[in-house]
């Protein structure tokens, strides 16, 4: 036979029709295995998005006790910020020529967490906002508001304002 | 006159007419193979099903239980019974029984463990300032048994 004659003709067409539907099924089946796969890997991230929350949700709350179990306004602990702690509880992140010898987010090595939970470690800062007069509380009273910022991971980030009226000047 | 056996015996004109067809042994393996396929196919789509069965009894229970119970758990009261705690370790709720939600036919039970937490190094007596709250929520699917788990801290001040 000559190679049009090959190409004419119709014998052995059915196994070729078959192959070719089988090719466009396959594809189709692969595509659904791949979103599904790539679904259960969004609700695994998802998952871990949730639990990562919920521990820089408890590191704020460790700013809270860390504030309240304060009986006088915290001082600064930088020379060059408004932080009264660092992330991490550091004394001071000031070198020799009053320079901030890292900055964030390198101030979250690890080791340096101020704790885990589950095994994910959170860090929290307490930055000194501002402090006003607490009406109907006596002159010694000021009001004073500090912004925690909490991070879980490294990654999930929490800033709250906070206040507590301390007694000052005493 | 036209014999109308005749007349449906045409080949080639129009296509609708046309008789030949595939030859029995060529149908045949070409069914076999498409046979075979079609099997592999519907394996990989029962498996693709499966997935997105799990995928979304995961998000269920992260979302839609966990979550729930571990914000319903951090507005309750400091002292409310479901928050008892102890330094080992308090399991609730406290008759044994989990506490089950059951959606698109999946039965999700959820329990929790309350530990006295403690927070700082400055923290002079940690009981009295935060408790650590464990969620745990397990479920059964066609893939088997599944367990989720959160962790946060409930503060006393707050």
């Amino acid at each position: 036979m000559s190679s049009i004659k090959i190409l004419k003709s119709e014998d052995g067409s059915a196994l070729i029709i078959a192959v070719l539907i089988l090719l466009i099924l396959t594809v189709l089946g692969m595509s659904s295995n791949t979103s599904s796969t790539i679904d259960l890997q969004i609700a695994a991230n998802d998952r871990e998005y949730v639990q990562d929350f919920y521990v820089a949700d408890s590191g704020w709350k460790a700013a809270v006790n860390w504030l309240e179990i304060k009986a006088a306004p915290p001082e600064k602990v930088n020379a060059d910020t408004d932080e009264v702690r660092n992330f991490g509880g550091g004394s001071s992140r000031v070198d020799g020529d009053g320079d901030l010898t890292f900055d964030e987010p390198e101030d979250l090595t690890d080791g340096t967490e101020d704790a885990t939970i589950d095994g994910t470690p959170y860090w929290y800062n307490v930055t000194y906002e501002s402090d006003e007069i607490e009406p109907g509380s006596g002159k010694s009273y000021r009001k004073f508001t500090y912004s925690a910022r909490s991070v879980a991971d490294k990654a999930h980030e929490i800033e709250v304002q906070l206040s507590k009226v301390y007694k000052v000047g005493y | 006159m036209m014999n109308p056996a005749k007349h449906s015996k045409r080949t080639g004109k129009y296509p609708v007419d046309n008789e030949k067809g595939f030859n029995l042994i060529e149908l045949l393996v070409a069914l076999t193979i498409f046979a075979i396929g079609i099997l592999a196919v519907a394996a990989m789509q029962t498996a693709a099903l499966r997935g997105g069965a799990q995928s979304s009894g995961l998000t269920m229970a992260v979302r839609d239980i966990m979550q729930d119970k571990v914000e319903a758990l951090l507005s309750l009261d400091y002292d409310d019974t479901n928050l008892t705690s102890s330094e080992a370790g308090t399991s609730h709720p406290t008759s044994g029984t989990p506490e089950s939600v059951t959606a698109n036919g999946v039965t999700y039970s959820t329990t929790w463990t309350v530990t006295d937490y403690p927070l700082t190094a400055d923290d002079p007596d940690d009981e009295d300032y935060a408790k650590q709250v464990t969620v745990t929520t397990t479920w059964t699917d066609l893939s088997g048994s599944h367990t989720v788990n959160a962790t946060v801290i409930k503060d006393s001040v707050l």
